[in-house]
């Protein structure tokens, strides 16, 4: 045994040897792969942004490694280094190669050129689910059989076949199968496997890699058996390469490509009816003329859903039948043995109190709006029509010098400001996150404000809703024009998979949804509890009192709006549904207008502390500044531009 | 199924003696001297190219088609090298033997065009008539296109990416489009819509542009 050789990269120093080596292409699912194998107990001991780097984690006593996604091992870019290096410094114990069902031949082809480290390998075909939607069967069986390892077929998305998998890399075994490979290229990797002997590394991969000029490999055989021997096989490469016509690589990836292709023709079998409705469905969706209605009718559906049956069927049935007429007596009984007044006004003064203003708010009015909204965006998401509104919509999107690759990030604003920022990330240039970051803090209202907008417009008439969305929709798009326009650099390419279309699954669906709402309850609860609280003290100090004196001018003269919107503010800029719940908690002093106003303003007003926080991280603290002052102004000028409208043309919304 | 040499010679063979029938003038120079293989023989059968009956091999539907096929590169092959090139006949027929084999399926219809759709070869045989021949077709499109040429429904063999950038290039790959795949057409607007094995991509005019494929003719 050779010297343990360090790997080149810093960043996979540090891994113990005997690890499990997760290979496959990209896009096949094997960062999320990763994330079932090693599930929570995850000690990473790189903390990386998902695959462009290596990752480490543990699961029983078994250390599993991600690596950046490959379609062949001779290393063309930086991504590919590091993972031709863990392969070949790191000393795997076994290999677990991550195929995609969809794309069998590629994933193949990677598996006959990993085998040749001779290290004992099983593969996990993933994306099982969408291959079958798409009318294709593969026979794991008859795969296995091929190439003489085990494998499991996985769904990584909803963890299936997780198990299954970790028996087949129980008995992870050689790959069996030999590719053919021509005379004259196997008389040279023989020679250049004489001059390599019987070194810790040696394998026919070894050699090819060395074949093929490698710097990865050449350094290991310089590091572990001396400069002599690297010179020697440096010169054996050089002779080889001169009596070819084709470069070595260029051929070894050429057969194993068709070898691939020929165990995957055998093992994958195309059945089923050429279209189901369900296809036939997703193209109308993504139709230039059908899919306007299509998507006209989705959104008027998602409207119904949140606001009309969450936003007011559901939540007048709660604050009517629970809230108001038990929590909130129940707990001022409760509040009244408590010896001191301040303490309880703080817990239960109708305007400012925690409860009332604080946690019934949340609970009683956002929650309830959330949970319609996340289970109606997941059945979008489940059911892969967000990816035909990404189609359709590439055009308009184009206008505000973005693609259809923004829906994504701009639909999920409409869930949650924060998780869309961080949605950005798959844009693939750096102006089009800029834009999209000032369109989603611009204009698009996350869930929990939606809803409580969709109950403060409930009552009024429909073209107060038509005025707040129609201003909203038009300053979106003059904005992000005006954006693209002066932002130097290029958009970005469009180009998006297609997932198949499918009848939403009601598991995926009540998952998603719970984890989503679950985190709103865990993070926002306490700051509804605190904006209330503080607001309580600094109400009682004057300091409310002193601040909308203050801001009368403004508030007032610009943008005619009663003095209490100081307050509806100052909560907008803690969080912004805890603006607008205060808003619907003061709707009384507000005359209809003035609501319109407040709800533009709060709008375009800048986004929660987290948001905030997302936005500075993404984005850096100067552009995340720029953005934010420029919303700020924005809020107020469309503000008073709206309100001096109104008042001018005497619309009231009576 | 892909087919080697081997397979595609037996199933011109079959076909040639077929076309001779009972009539036994023996054209040595127009025909295989070797006959196939069992092991040969025992692939076809098992592809379902050819079958078994009363002690005879003879072509299935599929494998006929499959013989015609390579008959028609051998035959256009010979007509080029002996009528249009004046190699002499032997000669044509070694040479047509290789290119039966190797000549792409999406450029034969273009050859027979520039020929001018012959019926026979240099030996007076036959050629198996493609559909270029029955709508008489005189002007050769362009065999290499790019993607954006394609109308939906229609497929194509991936030739070549050039594209404008390097991480189009990457992002391309990455979802396993690359030379040799063969692709489907779906819908031009408002995105170009392709799918292949079991992908399905939407790419922008600029992307698909960047695509170059050759058509590939219905079976």
């Amino acid at each position: 045994m050779g010297p343990f050789v360090r790997p080149r990269d810093q960043r996979l120093q540090g891994i113990p040897p005997g690890g499990v080596l997760l290979l496959g292409p990209l896009q096949s699912g094997k960062t999320t792969l990763f994330g079932q194998l090693c599930g929570k107990g995850q000690e990473e001991i790189l903390l990386a942004g998902s695959s462009h780097t290596a990752v480490c984690g543990k699961r029983a006593s078994t250390w599993f490694i991600d690596v950046p996604g490959v379609t062949t091992l001779f290393a063309q870019s930086e991504e590919e280094e590091v993972t031709v290096d863990a392969l070949l410094a790191l000393r795997p114990g076994s290999l677990l190669i991550v195929a995609d069902a969809r794309n069998l031949r590629r994933s193949v082809a990677l598996a006959l050129m990993a085998g040749q480290t001779g290290l004992p390998m099983a593969m996990a075909v993933n994306f099982l689910d969408e291959a079958r939607l798409r009318g294709l069967t593969i026979d794991l069986q008859g795969l296995s059989r091929r190439l003489g390892i085990p494998v499991a077929g996985t769904t990584a998305v909803d963890r299936e076949g997780v198990g299954e998998l970790v028996r087949a890399l129980g008995e992870a075994r050689p790959l069996s199968h030999r590719a053919f490979l021509p005379p004259d290229l196997s008389q040279m990797l023989e020679r250049m496997a004489g001059a390599l002997g019987e070194g810790s590394n040696a394998s026919p991969l070894l050699a090819l890699l060395l074949l093929a000029q490698d710097k990865l490999a050449r350094r290991l055989v310089s590091e572990e058996m001396g400069p002599e021997a690297e010179s020697e096989v440096r010169r054996i490469a050089e002779e080889a390469r001169a009596g070819f016509g084709v470069p070595p690589e260029v051929l070894a990836t050429d057969l194993f490509l068709a070898e691939g292709g020929a165990i995957a023709s055998s093992v994958v079998q195309r059945t089923g009816p050429g279209r189901s409705w369900l296809e036939s469905f997703g193209h109308l969706a993504q139709h230039p003329v059908w899919g306007v209605p299509i998507a006209a009718a989705v959104i008027l559906t998602l409207y119904f859903v949140v606001g009309v049956v969450g936003a007011t069927w559901v939540v007048d049935w709660l604050n009517g039948n629970v809230f108001d007429s038990l929590v909130l007596p129940w707990l001022a009984g409760w509040v009244s043995y408590i010896p001191w007044e301040p303490a309880r006004a703080a817990l239960m003064d109708p305007d400012f109190g925690i409860f009332p203003a604080g946690v019934v708010l949340a609970l009683g009015l956002v929650l309830p709006v959330l949970l319609f909204f996340y289970a109606a965006f997941s059945v979008l998401q489940d059911s892969g029509y967000l990816a035909r509104l990404s189609v359709l919509m590439d055009r308009l999107l184009r206008v505000v010098g973005l693609n259809g690759r923004g829906v994504v990030p701009l639909a999920m604003g409409f869930s949650c400001v924060t998780m869309a920022l961080l949605t950005t990330r798959i844009l693939h240039t750096r102006r089009e996150r800029i834009i999209a970051s000032l369109l989603l803090l611009m204009g698009v209202p996350c869930a929990p404000l939606l809803g409580v907008m969709l109950i403060v417009l409930g009552p009024l008439p429909v073209s107060a809703s038509v005025l707040v969305f129609g201003w909203i929709g038009l300053q979106m798009l003059l904005v992000g024009w005006l954006a693209s326009k002066l932002l130097p650099g290029q958009g970005g390419d469009f180009i998006m998979e297609l997932p198949p279309m499918r009848l939403p699954r009601i598991r995926q669906v009540a998952r998603l949804t719970w984890m989503q709402t679950w985190r709103f309850v865990l993070e926002a609860l306490p700051f509804f509890a605190l904006a209330a609280l503080g607001l309580f003290v600094f109400n009682r100090l004057g300091g409310l009192d002193a601040l909308q004196a203050a801001a009368h001018p403004l508030v007032h003269g610009l943008l005619g709006l009663p003095d209490a919107a100081v307050q509806v503010f100052i909560k907008t800029l803690i969080r912004r549904e805890a603006g607008a719940t205060e808003l619907s908690h003061l709707r009384e002093v507000f005359s209809n207008v003035q609501l319109v106003v407040t709800l533009l303003v709060m709008t375009f007003l800048s986004p929660c502390v987290n948001a905030v926080l997302v936005l500075f991280k993404e984005r850096g603290a100067r552009v995340a500044g720029v953005l934010l002052v420029f919303v700020t102004v924005w809020a107020v000028v469309a503000g008073a531009a709206v309100s001096l409208l109104c008042r001018w043309f005497g619309i009231t919304f009576e | 199924m892909e087919l080697s040499r081997d397979q595609e010679h037996a199933l011109e063979t079959l076909l040639m003696d077929e076309e001779r029938g009972s009539d036994l003038e023996d054209v040595a120079s127009c025909s295989h001297s070797e006959r196939p293989s069992a092991e040969v023989m025992a692939l076809l059968l098992a592809g379902g190219l050819v079958e078994m009956s009363e002690g005879r091999v003879t072509l299935t539907a599929e494998g006929r088609g499959r013989a015609q096929g390579v008959l028609r590169r051998h035959r256009l092959t010979e007509v080029l090298m002996a009528n249009a090139l004046g190699a002499d006949r032997k000669k044509a027929f070694d040479i047509g033997c290789r290119m039966e084999h190797q000549m792409l399926p999406e450029f034969v219809e273009a050859f027979c065009i520039l020929l001018g759709h012959p019926a026979t070869c240099p030996h007076g045989r036959p050629i198996p008539p493609g559909r270029c021949c029955v709508s008489r077709r005189t002007v050769v499109e362009s065999q290499v296109v790019p993607l954006t040429a394609l109308r939906p429904g229609e497929r194509a063999r991936v030739l070549y990416i050039q594209p404008r950038t390097h991480g189009r290039l990457h992002r391309l790959t990455s979802y396993g489009l690359s030379p040799g795949v063969v692709v489907e057409l779906h819908q031009r607007q408002p995105a170009w819509c392709i799918r292949f094995e079991g992908t399905e991509l939407a790419l922008a005019r600029e992307v698909a542009e960047d695509i170059h494929v050759t058509r590939i003719d219905e079976p």
